[in-house]
């Protein structure tokens, strides 16, 4: 009997370790951050998928740049070759934001900011999933924040028609706002009034 | 405390490393190996272990390694280096008034505020010792002063006769000396005199005298003519561990949106016209729900939300921004079913209109005072406005960003202009609304 008992417990003990193990690796798997040099290569390829030319030929592409001193976004163009997927479009576009401005114009976003996922649902939402370095690098304000979105949905969807909104991640997670002032917990669509009118 | 062990007649008590032992009806209290004589004995009560206080002064203070000071009079246990400030109080007759002069043995932080006709004057967090919690005195505008510190907060409450309605709080001496001012407010509020100080009324003694007061022959309003002035709500951005935006020289957004709060609470208090309720008060953690629960449980004529932000490289310069969801509202969320409930996310958005031209008025009014409002308001989804049950607007200065100088934006002159522009709007946007 007390064999019996004994040789419960052992098993018990063996099976409750075990899911112990796989409940941490399940939490790295869903929670932790990539580790930097994850970032690194996830980065890399998208600037491959931005950067090397691509199925489409070569066109002019419009991006827009937030300019402070008018407090509005300004168009800026430049030659690219789009893919022809929307999915790597999207990110050949988000990726040349990142890059800043060829003219002069403010940043989007910090260098330092990754875009690890970009997902376009069939009803025109793309889901856009940023780094946390988004953040951490981005000097905060209504401002600056109100400018980074919208350069982000206007360009998108100047550039490819099937996106209709923007839902941002940061992290995989919804946050609640970009950095402390503009909220991010509902999806964007494109807003003009924020673009110098034309001359 | 580390463990305690009972027997019939000792108990044992663990404090870290030190060991306890008190004896049932003795005096000696065993402390590892030295002994200590309490006046009175040990004594167990239907099984509780009662110690006399002096145990607290003579046993504690060893245990803890700080002093610790029981008060007699209000039972309370002072652990650490607390010494309370202490006062004294004078009454000095001045024309059509009476000057309250209270000296304090350390420094206070004044705070004001006005309740049910009552003057509230919030002396700081440091502890405030009082000879009587009541003080009166022979004059007719303000007979009655008392001390109250029962909720943490140490205050000294005055109340004013219906003739002491002008109160002109003011701080000298290093912080020590407190001089109020109770003064009866001139017949004519046509025929006023700027006041130079921080002048506002108490609500219920303005409704109580109103009647008592001549009306104006001009066509100014009497300025205290309602009984409840409309509330203002101002909301410092950010606070405790949230910084914020930091400038180039570390100047820190939380700390300058509470400079710019207190500098216009003091201007809309002097305009006698508001009555101000602050959400941050200090420099603590506060949610934008915690804020808007706060903004929409004083029912505001307006709440304005204070920031400072990355705003490229010129500086000084001002934004004005109010509410506007990022997609279009989902129209089966709106509580068409059940009007009475809105979802907790779209409340503004009933106020959308009201919130715009609030916006426009500060806009406009902040050009008038710093020229540096540009040409006109935002709309955009800025989190801390979402769930305001009232208009509501950010404005944001800058730029306040690692790679500017802000020394412009902690200009007194500058941040006067805002307070007063501030002042100027509301007066505009009632106006409007009336
Ligand atoms: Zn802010």
């Amino acid at each position: 009997m007390s064999r019996r008992v004994a040789l419960f417990s052992i098993l018990t003990a063996v099976v409750l370790v075990g899911a112990f193990f796989y409940l941490l690796r399940l939490k790295r798997l869903t929670f932790a951050p990539q580790s930097p040099k994850a970032e690194a290569t996830a980065r890399t390829k998208l600037r491959e998928a931005a950067l090397e030319p691509a199925s489409g030929p070569t066109q002019l592409v419009t991006l827009y740049f937030p300019s402070y001193a008018e407090g509005l976004l300004r168009p800026e163009t430049r030659p690219l070759a789009l893919a022809a997927n929307d999915t790597d479009r999207i990110k050949q576009i988000v990726l040349a934001l990142i890059e800043g401005s060829q003219q002069g114009l403010g940043s989007v976003l910090p260098p330092t900011a990754t875009l690890r996922a970009v997902f376009l649902t069939a009803d025109g939402t793309a889901f856009l999933d940023f780094s946390q370095d988004a953040l951490t690098n981005f000097p905060p304000g209504i401002e600056s924040e109100s400018l980074a979105v919208y350069s982000i949905v206007d360009s998108l969807a100047v550039n490819v028609p099937d996106v209709k909104r923007v839902q941002f991640l940061i992290q995989g997670q919804q946050a609640h706002t970009l950095a402390g002032h503009i909220s991010l917990s509902g999806y964007f669509v494109p807003d003009s009034s924020l673009i110098a009118p034309s001359q | 405390m580390g463990g305690l062990h009972a027997k019939r007649k000792a108990i044992t008590i663990w404090f870290g490393n030190t060991r306890i032992v008190l004896r049932e009806n003795n005096r000696i209290v065993r402390m590892d190996n030295a002994k200590l004589r309490l006046a009175h004995p040990v004594r167990v009560v239907k099984g509780d272990w009662m110690v006399p206080t002096e145990f607290l002064t003579s046993v504690l203070p060893t245990l803890l390694n700080q002093p610790v000071r029981y008060r007699v009079a209000d039972r309370q246990v002072l652990i650490g280096n607390v010494h309370p400030n202490t006062f004294s109080v004078a009454a000095s007759a001045v024309p059509h008034g009476t000057e309250l002069t209270f000296r304090f043995t350390q420094p206070i932080q004044l705070q004001t505020a006005a309740r049910n006709g009552k003057w509230v004057i919030f002396l700081g967090s440091h502890p405030v010792e009082s000879t009587q919690s009541a003080f009166r005195f022979a004059n007719s505008y303000v007979p009655e002063a008392r001390f109250d510190d029962q909720d943490g907060i140490p205050k000294l409450i005055l109340t004013p006769s219906s003739v002491g309605l002008d109160f002109f709080p003011s701080l000298t001496g290093g912080g020590r000396v407190l001089v109020a001012l109770v003064k009866q407010p001139p017949p004519s509020p046509a025929s006023r005199p700027q006041p130079t100080g921080n002048v506002a009324r108490p609500l219920a003694a303005t409704g109580q005298s109103a009647a008592t007061l001549p009306q104006a022959a001009t066509a100014v309003p009497p300025i205290i003519a309602s009984p409840t002035l409309p509330v203002v709500v101002l909301d410092a951005g950010h606070g405790g561990t949230d910084d914020g935006a930091r400038g180039e020289n570390g100047l820190l957004e939380k700390n300058l949106t509470a400079e710019l709060v207190a500098r216009v609470r003091v201007a809309l208090l002097a305009s006698g016209k508001y009555k101000v309720v602050l959400t941050r008060v200090g420099d603590v953690n506060l949610s934008s729900n915690q804020r808007d629960v706060i903004a929409n449980l004083a029912h505001p004529l307006a709440f304005i939300s204070f920031h400072a932000g990355n705003m490229g490289l010129a500086i000084p310069r001002i934004n004005v921004y109010s509410y506007a969801p990022s997609s279009p509202p989902d129209p089966n969320l709106m509580g068409a079913e059940s009007p009475l409930f809105v979802p907790w996310n779209q409340v503004q958005l009933a106020y959308a209109a009201e919130s715009q031209q609030l916006a426009l008025d500060l806009q406009q009014q902040l050009e008038a005072t710093t020229h540096e409002a540009g040409s006109k308001p935002w709309q955009v989804p800025v989190r801390v406005l979402r769930s305001v049950a009232a208009p509501a607007v950010a404005i944001e200065v800058g730029s306040l960003a690692p790679d500017t100088n802000p020394t412009p934006l902690t200009n007194p002159t500058f941040q006067n202009q805002i307070a007063i522009g501030v002042v100027m709007a509301l007066a505009a946007f009632q106006a409007g609304a009336s």
